[in-house]
């Protein structure tokens, strides 16, 4: 697998709903995916989100499958963090395997059956050329 | 009598051979040796007598409480804290010290600040007067509103300003509902109001922004070409405008406000911007003008005052604020 000492930045606007993907860093020990959420319109009292613990990402440039190895500032399922109104917002960040450093399109998996699709996310565009490098 | 120059450079001599104690023997031996090493030729009675004057009590010496140990032969201050290299105040020093700490204190809530603060400490505990810090009330008291969010990222923010980083960061708009990824080159980090903001160049918007220090997440500095700011610019955003969000315009325009006689009183007194004229009607009241850039602030200010103060001119900025207010 193809790594190195640097820390690739992507600055990305992918979008499920109210989901948005905005940022990606990727170096030998980790992949970060950044994430916003916001509340909207189809609020209804005791709005949650939580992320399952199995979500893994896939990509064009393996055939294994990256596992989320830890989050920040949204809970693993069954905990819910609770929204109070449609204006709600949240940041989170979440950390997988670390993928190699290549041209390649990565795909968000939280569920892999087809009734329950959660912040399933597909085929993000990862080229190297688009890619900042972190000062470090 | 005052100290001479080469026996004021003697005594510090003395003084380091002193306070060096754990890497070389202090005796007479020493002193002389580093004395020449510091091209300066002198006797053992020299350094004698300029011993027995540090001894002296201030202004004639320093006070210094040196004692020579006949069993290890070697000098030593009977007082181990005691150094004649430290900064000495004057208790009118010491007093302006003591309260800029406060303001440091209140102001400056970051790591630079407590570096800033310790120095002073530093500086102040080498002052002859001692300052009291206990069983004392602050004599001047600032506004301290509880710490927000994002001046975590205040220090990082410093640091890319001043060594010229770009950075990548998260921003949430509270107005649009909307997260953006963020590449700026930053430039200022500013305070306005209670409110920090940092202003540079966005590359993804292509102009200058300024960003609330609370609605940006997990800075990131960047290993990439840094774009300098304009001075002219720069200073333009610091001087010309009354908050931090610009209204339509990016150079100065004549904005003229009409205040009620009460309002009058507290805008002579605490002016809105170093532009402020007032032209006073016979009632009291009076026409404000100011040279500014019209921002969201400046229009909040007004707000703030009710129907005591109110913009009459230019009619565009009258405009602006009718439409602003529709959406509230």
């Amino acid at each position: 697998m193809k790594t190195s000492d640097k820390t690739l930045i992507w600055h990305l606007d992918v979008r499920r709903k109210t989901l948005q993907l905005l940022r990606v860093t990727m170096n030998e020990y980790t992949t970060r995916l950044d994430f916003g959420y916001q509340m909207d319109q189809m609020y209804v009292n005791n709005w949650w989100i939580n992320i399952d613990p199995n979500t893994h990402l896939l990509t064009s440039a393996s055939t294994k499958k990256f596992r989320m190895q830890d989050q920040i500032n949204i809970a693993t399922a069954p905990n819910k963090n609770m929204y109070k109104a449609r204006t709600d917002w949240q940041f989170f960040s979440l950390f997988f395997a670390p993928l190699p450093q290549e041209d390649q399109k990565i795909s968000l998996i939280e569920f892999e059956t087809a009734t329950r699709t959660g912040f399933n996310m597909y085929d993000i565009e990862l080229q190297l050329k688009d890619s900042m490098v972190m000062k470090h | 009598m005052p100290i001479s120059k080469n026996a004021m450079r003697r005594c510090l001599i003395i003084d380091q051979v002193i306070c060096d104690r754990h890497y070389y023997k202090p005796n007479m031996q020493r002193i002389i040796d580093v004395c020449r090493e510091q091209g300066i030729e002198v006797s053992s009675e020299t350094i004698q007598k300029d011993i027995n004057m540090m001894k002296k009590d201030r202004p004639n010496g320093f006070g210094a409480p040196i004692k020579f140990d006949f069993q290890l032969q070697e000098y030593i201050y009977t007082d181990p804290k005691f150094t004649i290299n430290g900064v000495k105040l004057s208790p009118e020093d010491a007093s302006v010290l003591a309260e800029s700490l406060v303001l440091i204190k209140c102001m400056m809530r970051t790591e630079l600040g407590d570096k800033l603060r310790h120095a002073m400490e530093k500086v102040l505990s080498s002052s002859l007067e001692e300052v009291d810090q206990n069983e004392r009330y602050p004599i001047l008291k600032t506004m301290e509103p509880p710490r927000s969010r994002g001046y975590e990222f205040m220090d990082l923010l410093i640091d890319c300003c001043k060594v010229g980083i770009p950075i990548s960061f998260i921003h949430y708009s509270y107005k649009n509902e909307r997260f953006k990824s963020i590449v700026l080159h930053p430039y200022v980090v500013r305070e306005f109001d209670n409110r920090w903001y940092v202003y540079g160049f966005s590359e993804t918007h292509n102009a200058l922004r300024s960003f609330g220090l609370d609605r940006i997440y997990e800075p990131i500095k960047l290993d990439r070409k840094y774009q300098k700011g304009n001075t002219r610019q720069i200073l333009s955003f610091l001087n010309d405008m009354y908050g931090v969000f610009p209204l339509e315009v990016e150079t100065p325009i004549e904005v003229v406000l009409r205040a009620d006689p009460l309002t009058t009183k507290f805008l002579t007194a605490y002016p809105i911007h170093d532009t402020q004229e007032i032209i006073k009607f016979t009632n009291g009241g009076a026409h404000v003008k100011l040279k500014l850039i019209p921002t969201m602030e400046l229009i909040h200010l007004v707000w703030s005052y009710g129907p005591s103060l109110r913009i009459i001119a230019p009619d565009w900025l009258i405009e602006k604020q009718k439409s602003l207010k529709t959406r509230i």
